[in-house]
């Protein structure tokens, strides 16, 4: 069970500078082999803002946490991503979460509750480059 | 290659991406490059504690490889939209093979956009690991 109370709670923003080395260390985690990535001036792929959400400080497993949940409990059940514009090796990126939504339904192992969390990302210049939801399933929730 | 939007029709195919097998080793690099740490994914005696045969793919994982599908049919930075759920786990030694098909077209604001669905699926038993939405912009950026 998660707190309903939660719905709209924000949580501090997180960052993160691309550079290089963590753009080609995601294109082979990946096995993306496109040189298109390598040119100058080519965009960063596009799953790689998952990267602030983890490496930009107290991201999703500290928002799961300040929600009462371990993240040993937890399924990705959904995410959803709208690109606004490209981002780039060199740009920092600013995401700001809140909870979008917790709601429960009935699953074959009983009560899950789902959580929505909704982050905003914009780039050092204050233009938004994404939106991402990932909804995220609470097992025995 | 440039896609010719006019050739682009309801029903128009993606061509497939082939991915697999999957490894251990691809998991933890995976976790390291996103920051994913979660154990479930590269801890095999967490994996079992919460039930699961053994440790199973990121989500994100298996939606950067429909990512590329749409990429190299589209070019990098072309993505505007994609909402995926995930359904059946991913595990080592399976094979994955991403499908896409186009839904419809419009031309919104001077750019063209394609809208469609995809899935991945485990080649060898069809499990479907996840299905989606997505929309491209042909022909600008």
């Amino acid at each position: 069970m998660v707190d309903p109370a939660h719905k709209g709670k924000t949580f501090d923003p997180i960052t993160y500078t691309f550079d290089r080395n963590k753009r080609d260390e995601f294109l082979i985690a990946i096995g993306e082999s496109s040189p298109a990535y390598l040119q100058e001036g080519a965009p960063l792929p596009p799953t790689i803002i998952t990267v602030v959400s983890f490496w930009g400080g107290e991201g999703l497993e500290s928002a799961l946490q300040q929600i009462g949940v371990d993240i040993w409990s937890v399924l990705h059940a959904e995410q959803e991503y709208e690109f606004h514009e490209p981002f780039y090796v060199g740009d920092t990126i600013t995401g700001r979460t809140h909870v979008a939504d917790i709601y429960e339904r009935k699953g074959r192992s009983g009560e899950l509750t789902f959580v929505i969390f909704e982050t905003a990302f914009a780039n050092q210049h204050g233009s938004p480059v994404v939106t991402g939801r990932s909804t995220i399933v609470v097992r025995g929730g | 290659m440039t896609l010719d939007f006019d050739s682009i029709d309801k029903g128009t195919e993606l061509p497939e991406l082939e991915r697999g097998p999957l490894t251990e080793l691809q998991f933890v690099r995976y976790a390291g490059a996103s920051g994913d740490f979660n154990p479930i994914h590269v801890v095999p005696r967490v994996a079992q504690f919460v039930g699961l045969d053994g440790v199973i793919a990121h989500g994100m994982l298996v939606m950067a490889y429909a990512t590329t599908m749409l990429t190299d049919w589209a070019g990098v930075g072309a993505v505007r939209r994609l909402k995926v759920r995930f359904s059946d786990t991913s595990h080592p030694g399976e094979e994955l093979v991403c499908r896409g098909r186009v839904t419809g077209k419009e031309t919104v604001d001077g750019e063209n956009l394609v809208h469609g669905k995809l899935t991945v699926k485990g080649k060898a038993d069809d499990s479907l690991k996840l299905k989606g939405d997505f929309t491209v912009v042909v022909g600008s950026r």
